[in-house]
């Protein structure tokens, strides 16, 4: 598991790597675009959901 | 396993994700709603408004708190300063549910501002029932874990999401949150029946039920994707599953969740009143 969060998050934070293997659609294929929903709500997070750092303090 | 004094019931009627620009309009007319549910990392500081208004709001409804930062399945293991900040939380709040999302959202040192998926394995499922002993350690009860909205499969999945949160259930002594929205959501994206998993869920467990809105795009082959987005109205297909589940468990507490384009108090009233329209329905053939 450790290796597939590894390669889930560095694909996450650059677009510009291949999805990770193993994530597919129901058909087999590569997940491409159902993965980048994870993507873009990464980097372009609603913003009114809670943004959580690390640490957060919230007032 | 430990077994953990069992929340306080929220009532079996519609509540609404409390935001603040509807506090004014909730205090009009208090009966519209039974209840109210906050996201837990919004109100981890020791004071300002937030604080001041969860006081007030705390002694007119039952309060569901909803983590969105734990991070259960994360391989890196839980933040104990987060868990401490939460426990810290719960002690004053004394929530009537606290619950939590199967999904990760840290790595290493970063968060990642998403709950993402996991796959389904004996591996993950261990992980899972270790990192919810310990929060139900740490705050001193029960929580409930939420089915999460998918968009991808895992190759290396070899259980299914039901057998999953299932074991998990059994094991940890954790309750389960239904959220229907997401089931119908990763029924479609995963192509299998939503009555279908509907049928073969651990009811027995459900401690709440969620509803909220999605909005529509397809993937690269042109197959529908649905995405989980809380910021529209419950769609008629989901209202249909919602139906579909009471008529199996009866009435449950349920939430209408609206995080995002957020409407008048109006609309989310009448989406809570929907919602009380079925609960009174089947609540009464629960009764029976």
């Amino acid at each position: 598991m450790s290796e597939f969060q590894d390669s889930f998050t560095d694909a996450l934070l650059n677009p510009d790597l291949a999805t990770p293997s193993g994530l597919v659609d129901p058909k087999g294929r590569v997940a491409g675009k159902r993965f980048d929903v994870y993507r873009n709500n990464v980097s372009n997070p609603p913003h009114t959901f809670p943004i959580c750092p690390k640490s957060p303090v919230w007032n | 396993m430990s077994t953990y004094t069992h929340n306080n019931a929220l009532p079996h009627r519609a509540g609404v994700g409390y935001k603040a620009q509807h506090l004014n309009d909730i205090l009009k007319d208090p009966t519209s709603i039974g209840w109210i549910e906050i996201h837990a990392e919004n109100y981890m500081g020791d004071g300002g408004r937030p604080i001041a208004q969860l006081k007030h709001l705390r002694d007119i409804y039952p309060v569901s708190c909803h983590g969105v930062g734990l991070s259960i399945g994360s391989e890196t293991g839980l933040d104990p300063e987060h868990l401490q900040r939460l426990k810290k939380l719960v002690d004053w709040l004394e929530p009537a549910m606290f619950s939590e999302h199967l999904a990760w959202s840290t790595h290493d040192t970063g968060f990642l501002n998403d709950l993402l998926p996991v796959p389904y394995t004996q591996d993950v499922a261990d992980l899972v029932v270790s990192h919810i002993q310990q929060v139900q350690e740490t705050v001193g009860r029960q929580m409930l874990l939420e089915n999460p909205s998918t968009y991808v499969a895992f190759e290396q999945t070899d259980m299914s999401e039901i057998d999953f949160l299932s074991d998990v259930a059994k094991r940890s002594g954790c309750g389960l949150l239904l959220d229907v929205n997401n089931v119908f959501v990763s029924a479609t994206n995963q192509h299998y029946s939503p009555t279908g998993y509907i049928d073969a869920y651990p009811t027995e467990y459900i401690g709440e039920i969620h509803l909220g809105g999605h909005e529509e795009d397809s993937d690269d082959h042109g197959d529908t994707l649905l995405i989980d987005s809380h910021s529209r109205a419950v769609v008629d297909p989901v209202w249909s599953l919602y139906e579909y589940t009471l008529a199996k468990t009866g009435a449950r507490p349920t939430l209408i969740e609206w995080d995002n384009d957020i409407p008048s108090w109006d609309v989310l009233a009448s989406e809570a009143a929907q919602a009380n329209v079925l609960l009174d329905q089947f609540g009464e053939i629960a009764a029976q």
